[in-house]
């Protein structure tokens, strides 16, 4: 039976022990950023398609149709709010934000994510040019924000 | 240390050589989505514009106006400004291209004097202004408004066609190229005339003559 020698065996079992640390340190920081870049690619095509959405159908609804681009700011909430259900119902959260060139917020619906969330699955946002309908003669140009979370 | 601890260490340092491959591989190795992304992306924001531009009328984005002119000449007894500011964006894009005919005679293009050369400049710097302004430098872009040719004789055909560019160089890689479809805001009798001024010719147009309005984004 080989005999335990406090010094250099000692010193190599250190030097092994840490080493092995420092991999798997390194090991976790690699997959972590996979993940996460892996996360936010998901991220981003989900808020595009939800962005599509919003854009062609859900707030492009009017009395006389739906024009797709043309966003109503008068959009009735609840149909915000049940799109947004939707999506919650798979695990997503959702804030919409339409504005005008010069800043002025002509829509808003959503929630800012809690923390916890936010450091698990950082929210992603998607920005398109939209043009937005003030009354029947007047269409401005916009920018309609989507903000997706998981 | 004796030989079994050079044993363990030299098998340690092997490990640490896997792992650090593995890591960088892992790395490497994330996916390969960044450039299907970005075209999705420039795809929905093509769509975006060529919709705004169908929308937001010119006095939303500062107003258009021109002095007449024929062939650049300015029309003294013209009443002064045109204001166009009602006319949607895409209306104008479609105004300038009935500005440009294009002959093509044996296979050679042949391009006719403008009859209106002023609201040609002006239309252009005007949207491209609006275009530079809604892109955001974000991609580089090539706007082209035009008709599918008509046929008049064998030889000879002709149709409209402009085009507004943020870049010369055609030689990278397009992110994606999105049209719409729009009917012409003139009748078939005064777009036939309106060739006939130049081409004197018995064409008879197709009933659907449609415009198409193609936007190209290319990648910074």
């Amino acid at each position: 039976m080989a005999q335990f020698q406090v010094g250099e065996d000692l010193f190599a079992t250190v030097v092994i022990v840490g080493l092995t640390t420092l991999l798997i340190i390194a090991l976790a920081h690699s997959y972590h950023n996979f993940a996460e870049r892996k996360n936010m690619y998901e991220s981003f095509d989900l808020a595009l398609d939800v962005a599509g959405q919003l854009r062609d159908e859900v707030l492009a609804k009017y009395d006389n149709g739906v024009f797709p681009g043309l966003i109503n700011p008068m959009t009735p909430e609840w149909e915000l709010q049940s799109y947004s259900q939707l999506l919650s119902r798979q695990g997503i959260g959702l804030s919409i934000e339409v504005r005008g060139t010069d800043g002025k917020i002509f829509l808003f619906y959503g929630s800012e994510p809690n923390m916890i969330n936010q450091y698990f699955s950082p929210q992603c946002s998607v920005s398109l040019p939209v043009a937005i309908s003030q009354t029947q003669a007047s269409k401005s140009l916009g920018e309609l924000i989507v903000t997706v979370w998981r | 240390m004796d030989k079994r601890g050079q044993g363990y260490a030299i098998d340690m340092l092997v490990f640490a050589l896997m792992v650090a491959l593995s890591c960088s591989i892992l790395i490497k190795a994330s996916p390969n989505e960044s450039n299907a992304l970005n075209d999705r992306y420039s795809a929905n924001l093509a769509t975006s514009v060529l919709q705004t531009f169908q929308n937001v009328t010119a006095g939303e984005v500062g107003g258009f106006g021109y002095k007449p002119d024929i062939i650049g000449l300015l029309v003294p007894w013209s009443s002064g400004e045109r204001d166009l500011r009602y006319k949607t964006l895409a209306q104008l894009l479609v105004e300038d291209m009935l500005c440009n005919l294009r002959v093509e005679v044996g296979g050679r293009d042949i391009l006719p004097l403008k009859p209106n050369q002023e609201f040609d400049r002006q239309v252009r710097k005007f949207l491209k202004a609006t275009l530079d302004e809604i892109i955001g430098g974000r991609f580089d872009y090539s706007l082209v408004a035009r008709t599918n040719p008509i046929d008049f004789s064998p030889a000879a055909r002709v149709h409209f066609e402009t085009s507004i560019e943020s870049f010369s160089d055609n030689g990278r890689l397009q992110a994606c190229s999105e049209t719409v479809r729009m009917c012409l805001p003139i009748t078939q009798q005064e777009l036939l005339s309106s060739i006939q001024d130049i081409y004197p010719t018995n064409l008879s147009l197709e009933p659907e003559t449609l415009v198409e309005i193609t936007l190209s984004l290319w990648s910074k």
